[in-house]
């Protein structure tokens, strides 16, 4: 009995673990990256894709808990682009207006998030839909509040958290992940929000009849997801150095696909953030090492999205488990 | 004529037909009783072509036939009606009575005009208040019955089915159903009524047969037996049924802890009022959909009361909801574990721990240690057997996923626990072992209302039983032994009320 027991933790657990077979896949990545091009593990190569990854992994954050809890936000995107662009409108190149800018973030993801929950919750809207209704009116705002043409600069706090660097291979912002990581893998243990939100996307029905508001839950997280989504606007801002138009409109389909190679399932109730992490590492990784091929456009969309579906089919294998 | 020869369906280790027989003849209504797991239902999938025989033969008119799905028992004209509908919400009336049928053809297609004419005339025929171009999905449950037994009768069998089909049925659509369908009889069509219904097999049928543990006990004239030897063939115990009040014993009691007057739910509770006092395990028994579910989920607050007040502790709900209800002491474990318990992807701690959670503030830090080691001494009380309290709750049993339900809601130490069918599909073990816990917990003064499918599990663990029939309490026993068994089963069958009748 015993013997079984440890048989069927032990010898599949590692195999079924995403978050080894995805450090494996990196390295795997590293390995072929370095036979494209010698220079593609050198300090400010690394830096680059970690700060890249980085950057997308604090995107993945709300989405990683909006899918854990069994829906979906494509409206990340149009928040980080809004974020962009309205903190560069509002900074105008000034630290002191820093706050204001923080201020209009916050109150701005917190709408559109309330405005996302309460459609899916109570116009019963699929969370897709509704998502993506709001994502485009967020991306018509943005362009209204700056003409068309962004204007205004990022105030140097800003542009000092987006390009220092720490160390050879440690930016600013791959520091901050860091922190932020560290900060979500305690909170998703020790804190009650999280273990509601697991049982929301576990299992609906019984989390309602233990008790759970789910609601609650439900518009809290996508409040989260689309503050965090603002916030890493004027992040990416201060990497990017200037604002332009739907600067994060890239970030929609990455956010969902690092989430879900992260190892979270689209059924909701699984997924944790240092998989998210792992995620975007790879999904980065995997668009260096196809610029450093250097092939047209057309083909290198077709082999990532092949490398993803094979990446999809073998690595988010659920384990058997007993019904 | 349609017969079936010693049938017999095995399902893993239940055997659900044994050696059964069953005949059905032209231009006869034949009543199929028998209480719940008699195998009714299964000898109507078996004809039906639904679920295949293990052994026995079927024949039709003295040559065997072979049934291996539903179009196969469609073509030999056995048209099957169901309890749970076969219908297509997202379609509308028209295309789910023709679904399976093209109806009439013109030039080689569907001759559409004709066919809106016919529904429409079925209709009319059946009294159903809908238009042919109606979806299925907006019609009540009573509408979605007649429909069903329309689209058996468009197949025009030769044999028909109902199984259950007047439980949503009220009395007036009763009426108009079974004028149909006498005509259909005396136009040659042969009809296996089941139903649970005393009066209605009655009222319509002139032949019964009764299927006791998947075997057929009897089959004969409606008019050679009486109530009392119906339900000693189906129950095997010759008692009669009487009505017990023992008021005394109630009025001995102290306050009750939970007043229930006048409650209704929707159609499927009407007006239910009962008293349950601290320490108590109330029964509360019933066949499947007679309101007990509806009845324990609106005392919870995860179903809207229609009417009714719920007095609990003294004092008057107003607002309901399975938090506020956690929150003053009343928790609910439902038996669909699956469904409606278990988080099968999350640790057994977090199973254990989720309804404390929800009753805190919700950014609130969990102190893992202590609530660990809280359920960890709840696992070892109840004895769960588990791997690491960190696996997922899907290594468990289902008995023991039931039990994680039960540690989850001790530890909000509740003072009344409603129960849905707690040992649905749990083993013989882990049932009594559940029924252990209650035991222990009622005797430290918690009150519980046990409702369970099976009257032998209410038997044993109950202190008092009320029996619930088509959403009214409709007897209530004190002295609670196993000699009263036989009257449960019958009073679940509303016999009671068709003798007061």
């Amino acid at each position: 009995m015993k013997f079984k027991a440890m048989d069927k933790k032990t010898i599949p657990g590692v195999f079924h673990n995403n978050t080894f077979i995805g450090l494996v896949l990196i390295a795997v990545m590293f390995l072929f990256g370095l036979t494209v091009n010698h220079n593609f593990l050198s300090p400010k190569s690394l830096e680059n894709i970690f700060t890249n990854a980085s950057l997308l992994a604090f995107a993945s954050l709300g989405q990683t808990l909006v899918i854990i809890s069994g829906g979906v936000d494509m409206s990340i995107a149009s928040c980080i682009s809004f974020g962009a662009v309205a903190s560069a409108l509002i900074m105008k190149g000034s630290n002191a207006n820093i706050p204001q800018a923080l201020l209009v973030l916050v109150i701005t993801g917190l709408l559109v998030g309330v405005v996302n929950a309460l459609g899916i919750i109570y116009a019963n809207i699929a969370p897709l839909v509704m998502t993506l209704a709001v994502s485009n009116v967020l991306n018509v705002i943005q362009l209204i509040i700056c003409n068309g043409s962004p204007t205004g600069s990022l105030a140097p706090a800003v542009g000092f958290l987006g390009k220092y660097k720490l160390v050879s291979v440690l930016s600013m912002i791959t520091f901050l992940l860091i922190i932020a990581a560290i900060f979500v893998y305690f909170g998703l243990k020790h804190n009650n929000y999280a273990k509601q939100l697991f049982a929301v996307g576990n299992n609906r029905n019984a989390a309602l009849l233990a008790g759970i508001n789910v609601n609650k839950v439900i518009v809290i997280t996508y409040i989260i997801s689309a503050i965090l989504g603002c916030l890493t606007g004027m992040l990416l801002l201060g990497y990017v150095n200037f604002p332009y138009i739907n600067m994060g409109a890239s970030y929609g389909m990455l956010t969902v696909a690092a989430v879900v190679i992260g190892g979270a399932s689209f059924a909701g109730g699984k997924g944790n953030f240092l998989g998210t992490i792992i995620g975007s590492l790879v999904l980065v990784n995997l668009s260096n090492i196809l610029v450093a091929i250097q092939l047209n456009d057309a083909v290198k969309n077709v082999i990532n999205g092949l490398v993803l579906l094979m990446i999809l089919v073998f690595y988010t294998r659920e384990k058997a488990i007993r019904q | 004529m349609l017969a079936a020869k010693s049938i017999s369906k095995q399902y893993g280790q239940t055997k659900a037909l044994d050696q059964a027989e069953l005949s059905m003849k032209p231009g006869e209504i034949h009543a199929l009783l028998g209480s719940n797991g008699s195998g009714k239902s299964t000898i109507a999938k078996v004809l039906g072509g639904l679920v295949g025989k293990n052994e026995g033969e079927i024949t039709i008119d003295g040559k065997e036939i072979q049934l291996r799905s539903a179009k196969d028992s469609l073509a030999q004209g056995i048209a099957l009606a169901y309890q749970d509908y076969s219908l297509v919400d997202q379609l509308t009336v028209e295309e789910n009575l023709f679904l399976n049928s093209s109806g009439t053809l013109k030039m080689g297609f569907i001759d559409y005009k004709k066919r809106f004419d016919q529904t429409f005339q079925i209709l009319k025929q059946f009294h159903i208040s809908a238009q042919p171009d109606t979806y299925v999905g907006s019609l009540n449950e009573s509408d979605k019955s007649l429909l069903e037994v329309a689209k058996a009768l468009v197949y025009k069998p030769r044999y028909l089915i109902l199984d259950e089909v007047t439980a949503c049925l009220h009395r007036d659509q009763v009426l108009v159903l079974f004028d149909i369908l006498r005509k259909e009889k005396k136009e040659g069509l042969s009809i296996l009524f089941i139903s649970h219904r005393f009066d209605e097999v009655y009222e319509l049928c002139e032949t019964v047969t009764i299927f006791r543990n998947g075997k057929t006990v009897i089959t004969t004239d409606l008019t050679k037996v009486t109530n009392d030897d119906i339900v000693y063939y189906m129950t095997g115990q010759k008692e009669t049924i009487k009505k017990q009040h023992n008021e005394k014993q109630a009025a001995e009691k102290k306050e009750p802890l939970l007043s229930i007057q006048h409650l209704g739910v929707g159609t499927q509770v009407n007006d239910v009022s009962l008293n349950l006092y601290p320490g108590e395990i109330l029964g509360v028994c019933g066949l499947q959909g007679q309101g007990q579910s509806e009845f324990l989920r609106a005392v919870y607050g995860s179903r809207k009361i229609s009417r009714g007040n719920i007095i609990y502790k003294g004092k008057r709900l107003t607002k309901f909801s399975p938090e506020r209800s956690l929150k003053s002491g009343m928790a609910f474990i439902s038996g669909d574990r699956n469904s409606e318990g278990i988080f099968a992807d999350r640790s057994i701690f977090e199973n254990i721990n989720i309804s404390r959670s929800a009753l805190r503030f919700i950014f609130h830090g969990i102190r893992l240690n202590k609530s660990m080691s809280e359920a960890n001494q709840l696992i070892k009380k109840l004895d769960v057997v588990i791997g690491e309290i960190g696996d997922p709750a899907s290594s468990l049993s289902g008995g023991n996923q039931q039990k994680l339900i039960f540690a989850r809601d001790l530890l909000l130490n509740p003072s009344v626990v409603l129960l849905d069918d707690p040992a649905k599909g749990v083993d013989v073990k882990a049932r009594s072992e559940i029924q252990g816990i209650l035991r222990g917990l009622s005797d430290k003064g918690m009150a519980c209302i046990y409702y369970s499918s099976d009257y032998k599990e209410l038997t044993a663990v109950s202190d008092r039983i009320v029996v619930f029939y088509e959403g009214d309490i409709i007897a209530e026993f004190n002295d609670i032994s196993e000699e009263i068994e036989s009257d449960l089963a019958a009073a679940m069958l509303g016999a009671t009320r068709t003798e007061a009748e």
